[in-house]
Parts: C-alpha cells; structure tokens; sequence
C-alpha cells in the first residue's frame, strides 16, 4: 500500500481554494482514498450540524429576556420600572377598593352580606405608554390583573391564549404562589403577553376544589360553574 | 471533487434573501418586533447550531438567547453596510468569543460525555459519534473551529466567510486545511477507545 501523503500535505490547500485536483491525485490510490475521507469528514459535520437545533420555546425566551432587560433600565418614575408598576398598582388599589366600598355600602338591605368577586385589567405598554384599559395591547406588553375572591375559599387567575372555543393555551393559572400575589380578598398578577393573538382572563372561585383546566376556556368555564364555583370574566385581550 | 457549495443545502438563497426584504421593510416602518420575529424565524437554527459547535452544548442556549437580545438592541441602529447574516453572525460570533474566554478564565464548561465503550444501538453510535466530533471540534483554536464550521457545517464560501470573520480568504482556506487532518485524527483517536 502506498504511503504517500501528498494530498495532506498539498492537495488539502488546493482543495480548499477549489483548484482541480488532476495529475498524481487522479492516479495515486493513496491520495483518492484521502480525499474520499477528507470529502466524508466534511459530510459528516454538516450531517451532524443539520441535526442541532434551539429550543421550541426560543423566542419566547428571547422575549422575556428584552422585556426583563427593558424594566431593569427603565427610571423608577416610569411604568416599565418595578417601583413605577407598583406605583400605579397602589395607586389603583386604592380606586378600586373605593369602588369596593361604594358597592358594598349599596348592597342589599337583605341582612345577608354579597360577596363581591371582581376582575380588573390594566396594560402597561412596553414602549413605556401610559397605562392603557386592559383590552388593546401589542406583544411584549404587561397584562396586570387584580382580583376581589369575595371571601371565597378557593380563587385563581387564569389566562387562556387562543380563541377561547377549544385548543387554547393555558398562560397562567395561580393562586398565592408566583406570578400572583395574595393577600387576604385580592389577587394580582402580571403577564408578559409573548405575542399576537387574543388573551381571556378569568377570576374562578368556588368554596370547594375548582375544576383543573383544559384546553378549551368555555369547556373550563361551563365546568367550574357546573361545580357550583363562579367566574369573573375580563374583556379579551387583543394584541396586534 | 465534491463541490462544497452544494452541500450548504440547509440555506435556501432565494427565500433568505426574501426574509432579509421583509426584516428591512419591517425596520423602516419602525416595527422592531416584526424585525426581529422575522430574523428568529430565518436564523434561529443556524445561529444556534454556530453557537453550539463554538461554545458547546451548555452554553448554546445562552449565548444564542443573548445574541438576540443583543441584536433587537441594535437593531435601530443597522444601516445596511453589511448583510442581516454577517451582521447577526458577529453578534453571535462576538458573543461566543466572550463565553471562551469566560471559559479559560473559569474552566471548561463542557463535561465529558459518558464513556460509551460498546453502543448497543444505532442512536447510541450516532450521539457517541456527535460528542466525538463535538469534543474534537471543541480540542481547536476558536478560530480554527469557526472556520471549520462556517465552512463544512454552514456551507459557506470563502468571500462570504471572510466578509463575516474580517479575515482574507486565504487565511481562512489555511486554517481549514490544516485543521481537518488534526480534526480526523482527533475522531479516530476516540472513536478506537
């Protein structure tokens, strides 16, 4: 068997600069089979390369981490910002819990208290806009949700992603564990939406156990009242 | 003598070059979202498989993730002195070379894959040959290993990967013909343990 190495050591070069390989490369056994495994090394990284790919949920990501990045730079004052948001949320609060008290001074003169279950939406743009009512929004905005249970023993946040007649996406679904927060009679929450389509919000409360969700928002809805639970349901959420 | 342009089969020309129309379209109607959507959608993969022979598979998520955030920052500022690809390839090209030397500060990242003396099965051969390459891929000079990639794993010529890298042609045939010998000693060598 011949040992020359000439390809390696002077065809590889001529090779890469696309000049013919005549002469002594076209007659040397040794030399063909070195390029034959020179060519099936270069089909091998591309074979094997094809088969790399990122994440499904890639952009997503890519998402959250400019929506991150945009509250981490935003000045305090502003609603992009943490402190703005919760600036804005208190400042809400505080609207909504006079609205509390105005229904619940004008509540029936039955002797039996009405437990009230509300459900209001904000978004917060994120080109930094002032907040705006909580049915218009572009992707990447927040959608804040605040819920009143009404004293119910069990309440959650969802938010459905889809037409909301079957094969929605469940976005969120929480209680008293992240991204809500509880406390006594209200639950907030906030959602980057990821991107365009419609998004349904609901309260669900109930004083038994709810229901677990499924893929469709009025199949969740007709069950959780066929509990006996009650939902709240906010406009849908049009981002475009 | 294979033609190695041919082999870039993964990049469709026509409908990239439609893609960078629509992202530039995009930018003059000052929608950055749609710009950068549409730039995921041409170059998710390829920049993510650059980035996983570059960095390796721990670090790819990252760094690809970062170099879109990266490029939806700048995206603003984009004139059109390059290409969309050469201008994303030196986000993630950039990005990677931090990672590394990252790496050499801190140690490898990259964890030796399960020594699979005799695979049973034919999935169990190819992930076995994949780490092999991978590692001996990650054994040469970033450089090397870039030229090396651009060139066999993306398809690209010559002129277009001295447009990315900022280096002649003939720099880049250089490295290539001198690291695929090395490259298929290095696959022997581990693939005979």
């Amino acid at each position: 068997m011949s040992d020359c190495t000439r390809f390696e050591d002077e065809g590889i070069l001529a090779y890469e600069r696309g000049e013919p390989l005549e002469g002594h490369y076209a007659s040397c056994s040794a030399c063909k089979r070195a390029i034959a495994d020179y060519e099936a090394l270069a089909s091998d990284i591309a074979e094997a390369g094809a088969k790399l790919a990122p994440r499904p949920d890639f952009e997503a990501r890519v998402w959250s981490a400019i929506a991150r990045r945009r509250e981490s730079k935003a000045p305090w004052w502003h609603p992009a910002s943490w402190r703005g948001r919760r600036f804005a949320l208190v400042a809400a609060a505080a609207l909504a819990a006079a609205a509390l008290l105005t229904v619940w001074l004008a509540r029936p003169d039955d002797g039996r208290a009405t437990a009230v279950i509300a459900l209001h939406q904000e978004i917060l743009p994120a080109t930094g806009a002032a907040p705006s009512r909580g049915d218009s929004a572009r992707p990447n905005d927040i959608a804040v949700l605040r819920a009143t249970t009404g004293g119910a023993r069990t309440a959650e946040l969802r938010v459905y992603f889809g037409t909301g007649r079957g094969s929605d996406e469940l976005l969120l679904r929480c209680s008293d564990q992240p991204p809500c927060k509880r406390s006594e009679n209200q639950i907030v929450a906030e959602l980057t939406l990821p991107r365009r389509g419609d998004y349904h919000c609901i309260l669900a409360v109930s004083d038994g156990a709810l229901p677990a969700p499924t893929q469709s928002l009025d199949g969740d809805i007709a069950s959780i009242e066929a509990a006996g639970g009650m939902v709240e349901r906010g406009p849908t959420i049009r981002a475009r | 003598m294979t033609d190695i342009s041919t082999m870039a089969s993964a990049r469709d020309a026509d409908s990239i070059g439609t893609a960078d129309g629509d992202v530039l379209a995009a930018l003059e109607a000052g929608d950055r979202d749609r710009a950068l959507t549409l730039l995921m959608r041409s170059y998710g993969q390829s920049i993510y498989r650059y980035c996983h022979r570059m960095v390796g598979p721990g670090q790819a998520d990252d760094v690809h993730q970062i170099t879109f955030v990266q490029a939806y920052e700048s995206l603003p500022r984009f004139r059109g002195d390059s290409s969309l690809r050469t201008w994303l390839y030196g986000i993630a090209r950039h990005r990677c070379l931090d990672m590394i030397r990252k790496e050499r500060r801190h140690g490898p990242s990259i964890e030796e894959p399960p020594d699979r003396r005799d695979p049973e099965t034919g999935a169990d051969q190819r992930i076995a040959a994949r780490d092999v390459l991978q590692k001996c891929l990650h054994n040469l000079k970033p450089e090397v290993r870039e030229a090396v990639i651009l060139r066999y794993q993306e398809g690209y010529s010559y002129p277009e990967m001295a447009e990315m890298c900022g280096e002649e042609p003939a720099t880049l045939q250089m490295r290539v013909a001198r690291a695929m010998p090395s490259l298929r000693k290095c696959i022997q060598a581990r693939s005979r343990r």
